[in-house]
């Protein structure tokens, strides 16, 4: 034992690291349990890992790894709130339990395929953990923003007015994505793509009037859309089919929908008796057919965010989390469904810099097993 | 509760006496316990004398107490809920009373070295001690934690075996990964 202790020291005096202390054979243990080890890291310390050797490498692309990181829940979030599309080419995303802001990369997707996709625009929709962007020449592209994997899609089926609802992941190897085109005025056309096909396939129109979907959240394998002014339709993914959904909507303005453990809100501003302004969350009593105020921002942070009215604001959920955001100021203001908590988010580190930060505006759930 | 006493031969042929109770917080001895193949001692080929004195203090605290008493308790708080409710919160506050003991108990417990780790890690994998080896696979993972990769190939004497093209790659992607999460 001791002699090639020493072989091993002699042969790593030249040239390579020396090693401190005695030396365990950390390399013998059970790749099982460095499973077990390994899994109990978040996705941010995972990343490093792969690094230090190939037996770990090896480890966390394995089949078996990723089931058993699966089961293991580390209930992590992030708030990918803002982007410098153009200058550095990241996006600033703040993580609720630590508190914290870190910069994600986004030059990976120009770097690694220049020919296909160039600098990213805008982001359009996002489940769990992956992102739907368009970049500058309208190509649209699936991120893993936590892998850098990602894929750039066919381009669309021609249809006016399209517009991407959700993209909708199965069991994190597939997803499909929705997209509506109201290119007429009583009717809304729709496509859909699947992964695994990658192809957009087009489906059964909808007679709509006024159709302007304003935004979607999916639910028990429902894709509920808001139509402006004041209606909610639900499409069955499996049948492909449209419903209406008939209940009352409260009047809204910059009204959203969302999904949040398991329940289906509504986030907007409206008028009290015709003169307090306020934002507040329904929730959907699916029995009853009602939707029931769950909420409302405190008048004291209301005036602060709003200036005492409500213009145009952007909300984001993940995780019973929701950020609100307007362009009046750089605050965002953070609530917490669960613990019925209001805070304002630490200064975002973006904003320091001399370029105009865009709004990116999703909550990621950081995956490296979902594949794009 | 007078037990039986079980005799463990270490690796190094050196003898430990434990409760059988004790010794039944292993899934691996419970199974030779109750397969009855018990032939006085047992020999245990992949565990030092270093460590197994350290094992057994572990299926000492948590042999005996955790696994059948604990059901006990539990069925009692269940039947005498609805008749005494202040029963219950003098229930809860024993629990507590234990849980914090417990912990501070681990807590000295699981201060040891690197070599101690390494050996109980696998001593517990060994004998299927499920608390143990959770204890140890948390203490490996928090060596882990919030580190550089070459931090962690020190903390646990790694060399990496990465080609020096693949390790310049590699160390590319490190400090792009340190940049992006370089806020804290």
């Amino acid at each position: 034992m001791e002699l090639t202790e020493c072989e091993k020291a002699s042969k790593q005096s030249d040239g390579e690291r020396e090693r401190s202390g005695p030396g365990l054979a950390w390399e013998l243990v059970p790749l099982h349990m460095w499973e077990n080890i390994l899994s109990r890291l978040t996705i941010s310390s995972l990343f490093r890992t792969k690094s230090v050797c190939k037996t770990w490498r090896n480890v966390i692309i394995s089949e078996s790894f990723l089931s058993a990181y699966r089961l293991v829940n580390h209930q992590e979030c992030y708030f990918v709130l803002f982007a410098d599309f153009n200058h550095q080419k990241v996006a600033a995303a703040y993580n609720p339990t630590e508190n914290k802001w870190v910069l994600i990369s986004l030059s990976f997707v120009s770097s690694s395929c220049p020919s296909t996709c160039c600098r990213l625009r805008r982001a359009l929709v996002s489940h769990d953990g992956l992102v739907l962007a368009e970049d500058e020449k309208g190509s649209i592209v699936v991120l893993n923003l936590f892998t850098q994997a990602h894929r750039v899609l066919p381009p669309m089926l021609p249809m006016i007015w399209t517009r991407v609802l959700a993209i909708i992941g199965e069991g994190y190897t597939s997803y499909k994505i929705v997209a509506v085109s109201s290119a007429l005025w009583d009717k809304i056309g729709l496509q859909i793509y699947d992964s695994r096909t990658n192809r957009w396939e087009a489906k059964d129109e909808i007679e709509v009037k006024y159709a302007n979907f304003e935004s979607a959240a999916y639910l028990d394998g429902l894709l509920y859309c808001l139509n402006i002014p004041e209606k909610l339709f639900a499409f069955d993914l499996e049948k492909g089919s449209w419903h209406f959904i008939d209940l009352k909507m409260p009047p809204l303005i910059s009204s959203r929908l969302l999904v949040c453990r398991g329940d289906l809100l509504l986030v907007g501003g409206h008028v009290e008796f015709g003169v307090k302004w306020g934002i507040g969350i329904w929730e959907l009593d699916r029995l009853a057919k009602k939707w029931k105020k769950i909420c409302s921002m405190p008048d004291h942070l209301f005036c602060k965010f709003g200036r005492g009215a409500i213009y145009e604001f952007l909300t984001v959920e993940c995780h019973g989390k929701i950020c609100f955001y307007t362009d009046l100021s750089t605050d965002v203001l953070m609530y917490d469904l669960l613990e019925n908590r209001w805070w304002w988010l630490p200064c975002c580190p973006l904003e320091n810099s001399q370029n105009k930060l865009s709004w990116f505006g999703h909550g990621v759930e950081p995956r490296i097993d979902e594949l794009v | 509760m007078s037990s039986t006493k079980i005799f463990l031969k270490s690796s190094d042929d050196k003898t430990f006496e434990i409760d059988e109770t004790a010794a039944r917080a292993s899934e691996t001895l419970k199974n030779i316990i109750d397969g009855g193949c018990l032939d006085g001692v047992i020999p245990l080929p992949n565990v030092s004398s270093n460590i197994l004195p350290k094992v057994i203090e572990y299926c000492k605290k948590h042999g005996g107490d955790n696994g059948s008493s604990k059901k006990i308790a539990n069925g009692g708080v269940d039947k005498d809920k609805e008749i005494l409710p202040d029963y219950d919160e003098e229930e809860d506050k024993r629990e507590k009373v234990r849980v914090d003991e417990l912990k501070k108990w681990e807590e000295e417990y699981m201060d040891f070295d690197q070599q101690v780790l390494y050996d109980l890690m696998l001593a517990a994998n060994y004998l299927h001690i499920k608390g143990l080896l959770d204890l140890t696979v948390e203490k490996a993972a928090s060596m882990i934690r919030g580190r550089t990769p070459d931090q962690i190939r020190e903390n646990f004497n790694i060399n990496s075996d990465f080609t020096p093209e693949e390790e310049e790659e590699m160390i590319l992607i490190e400090d792009e990964w340190d940049d992006e999460w370089a806020f804290d």
